[in-house]
């Protein structure tokens, strides 16, 4: 996966390239506005990391050009101004993540790693990246979810579920959102149907390491556990 | 404050006295002195038309008649002393005209004009008398008319008698009871205009003098104003100006603890930072070891910044205006789906319930307001106990409670609770509390911490913030 990572301070530069090299990425610095579009264009990378405050051309002012321009890349915004001002500004410029500084590293890494999928899946090139929680793996292939070697026994709607849940490991669904997903098309169905669909799926996930946690009245959130 | 400029004041209180008084006596004393003028006027001319009408009867005396009807004939002796003894000085003069009914001349001078007039039905005099205004040879006059009947042995005739005498001695009088009574006034005026001023003056001293001790103060004299000699009028002015200096000074006192409270609590985590990396450094302590422990500093301080902010930010949004309408269930949702992972990490039993709650705020500050509230009992909370988050709504308010099975709030840092920094917490610095307060009230609404407390043991904490709901209309 190649990233662009468009970010004037030269400590959090260094070490952000060192750790997302370690973890498998190719990294392109580049801590000035202009510059950083005429690599954008390119290089095409995968994922663009976007600082807000940057010399040269604001980071805001960088992103409405690149899109302007027709440059689709996934973006994900970096910025110590943590408001929901910046945020929505952001995101209605054409960000598709956003990430307040100080962030934590294995964070960035799923949000980047989220983002890359969401193009791969949308017809981007790179598939690489598998999801992944705990001992589970989602192979991307078949749509199965494997433990080990064994492909876990479930119904398509327990699928759904999981896939939706092991996408977003670590964090909370609303069970809204997982409903639409888990009963498509379907609104006969009673809202509590999901709760059995869980019940089923927590049964199931029983003593192999992953725990599936109940938000009541919420939603769902799968985690590895340990 | 010292420097504080004259701001733009109404009327002085001394020019409004003055004003206020010396116009209306002004006015006054004007229509007075025109009335008094105007009546001593009338005095001296009725008194002078009286020795004018003598002299003109005094000159009746002495003519003689021939004669009766158109055949009479007049014959007059007047000698000049008979016109001196009613010259009042020397510079009036003094003219007769003596004609006959027809308007013939018998004697005196022919420059007085005949008296063509009527005589009027009702004067003050007998009948036959009139006075009126003339000019002879040029001077202005006044004249006494008389329609004299004449008799004698030797006949009967009726005859005109008109005397004349200039205005020089009316118009002296005139002018000197014009000028008495203007004196007599001014001097009035001026005696009302100066206990004015005096008064004024006396009454405004203990202001005057307020005013200079307080622009002399040190700038951060805030001590109550002190001032035995003011006026009881003065008095609710002076309270109320020390119950506002009372509230800049607890303000203040507020302030500069935060300032220290907090530059302190900046400071330490920096040097706990560099201890931690020297010791690592020089090999004190396993390297893992020496970063996960500042690892945690990093959090700690990160926290703190973030929530040193959040308070100022708060600030800053209160003065603002540009509110919306909002669901708080839709916030507390979103807030609780974003912490969930921190729920999960302490196996938390959660639940939540929520009913719809507009409410009218900037969106950060309930996010924050949920966040800080929510953080907190999390943090609280015991492994794997239970955790509620509850939103109600009546007529006009919403409550959001959260519950948690923490170890509730000890009776000694109740007092403190919403002073940041206070020595002797166990969650840190305390400024999610205060964040969580400052936003209620902002919102115009209250927080609240209630230990549940069952058989005399604290089982767990209830936050509440009541928020007035935003008006349907």
């Amino acid at each position: 996966m190649r990233l662009l990572l468009i970010e004037d301070d030269p400590a959090l530069q260094t070490s952000l390239k060192r750790t997302l090299e370690r973890r498998g990425m190719r990294v392109q610095p580049c801590g000035d506005g202009l510059q950083a579009l005429d690599i954008w264009r390119l290089q095409q990378p995968d994922v663009v990391l976007l600082d807000l405050s940057l010399p040269g051309l604001d980071g805001l002012e960088v992103l409405a050009q690149a899109r302007q321009s027709g440059l689709l890349t996934p973006v994900l915004i970096l910025t110590a101004r943590g408001t929901v001002g910046d945020r929505v500004i952001g995101l209605n410029t054409g960000a598709d993540d956003y990430l307040a500084k100080p962030f934590d590293l294995d964070e960035l890494e799923a949000r980047i790693r989220a983002l890359n999928r969401r193009s791969a899946g949308a017809g981007g090139e790179n598939a690489s990246d598998q999801v992944v929680c705990g001992p589970l793996r989602l192979d991307a292939a078949s749509g199965a979810i494997q433990h080990g070697f064994k492909v876990l026994d479930l119904t398509p709607r327990e699928l759904r579920m999981m896939r939706t849940l092991m996408e977003r490991a670590g964090r909370a669904v609303a069970k809204e959102q997982l409903f639409d997903i888990v009963f498509p098309g379907e609104p006969d169905v009673q809202y509590e149907a999901i709760e059995v669909v869980a019940y089923r799926l927590r049964k199931k996930l029983g003593g192999i390491g992953v725990t599936l946690v109940t938000l009541r009245g919420l939603g769902y959130l799968l985690k590895a556990d340990g | 404050m010292a420097e504080a400029r004259q701001p733009r004041t109404g009327m002085s209180l001394r020019r409004y006295l003055l004003l206020g008084i010396l116009l209306p006596v002004g006015l006054f004393m004007l229509v007075n002195t025109i009335t008094l003028y105007r009546q001593a006027l009338d005095a001296v001319n009725t008194a002078y038309d009286r020795t004018l009408l003598a002299s003109a009867k005094s000159i009746g005396e002495l003519i003689e008649v021939e004669g009766a009807g158109a055949q009479a004939r007049f014959r007059t002796n007047v000698p000049y002393s008979a016109l001196e003894a009613f010259e009042a000085d020397n510079r009036s003069r003094m003219v007769y005209r003596i004609s006959t009914a027809q308007g013939e001349l018998i004697d005196g001078t022919p420059d007085l004009p005949q008296w063509r007039g009527r005589l009027p039905d009702q004067g003050p005099y007998a009948a036959l008398v009139d006075f009126y205004d003339d000019a002879v040879r040029g001077d202005a006059v006044r004249v006494a008319v008389l329609l004299q009947p004449v008799a004698s042995r030797l006949g009967l005739g009726m005859v005109t008698i008109q005397v004349a005498e200039t205005l020089e001695l009316r118009q002296t009088l005139a002018r000197q009871i014009l000028i008495d009574t203007l004196l007599r006034q001014s001097l009035l005026a001026i005696v009302i205009a100066l206990v004015v001023v005096l008064v004024v003056q006396r009454a405004t001293r203990p202001v005057r003098e307020l005013s200079a001790s307080l622009r002399l103060r040190a700038e951060d004299d805030l001590t109550a104003i002190d001032a035995p000699g003011l006026p009881r009028e003065l008095r609710p002015l002076v309270d109320a100006t020390n119950q506002v200096m009372a509230r800049l000074h607890n303000l203040l006192d507020n302030q500069k603890r935060f300032v220290r409270d907090a530059s302190h609590q900046l400071r330490t985590p920096l040097a706990v930072l560099k201890v931690q990396v020297q010791s690592a450094l020089r090999a004190d302590v396993p390297a893992t070891q020496a970063l996960h422990e500042i690892n945690r500093t990093v959090e700690r301080a990160t926290a703190l910044a973030h929530q040193m902010l959040a308070l100022a930010k708060v600030e800053q949004l209160r003065q603002q205006s540009d509110t919306q309408v909002l669901d708080l269930a839709t916030i507390v949702r979103a807030i609780a789906l974003d912490l969930a992972p921190l729920i999960a990490d302490k196996n938390l039993d959660f639940g939540i319930e929520t009913a719809q709650a507009p409410i009218r705020g900037h969106e950060w500050m309930l996010r924050e307001l949920v966040r800080n509230l929510l953080h907190n009992a999390i943090k609280h909370a015991p492994d794997g106990s239970v955790l509620g988050v509850r939103l109600l709504t009546d007529r006009h308010f919403a409550a959001l409670t959260v519950s948690d099975n923490g170890p509730g709030i000890p009776a000694q840092l109740r007092a403190r609770l919403f002073q940041p920094f206070s020595a002797g917490r166990i969650d840190g610095s305390g400024l999610g509390l205060m964040i969580c307060r400052e936003i209620a009230l902002a919102l115009g609404g209250q927080i609240t911490l209630d230990n549940r407390d069952s058989h005399g043991r604290t089982d767990g904490l209830d936050a509440t913030v009541r928020l007035p709901l935003a008006s349907t209309t």
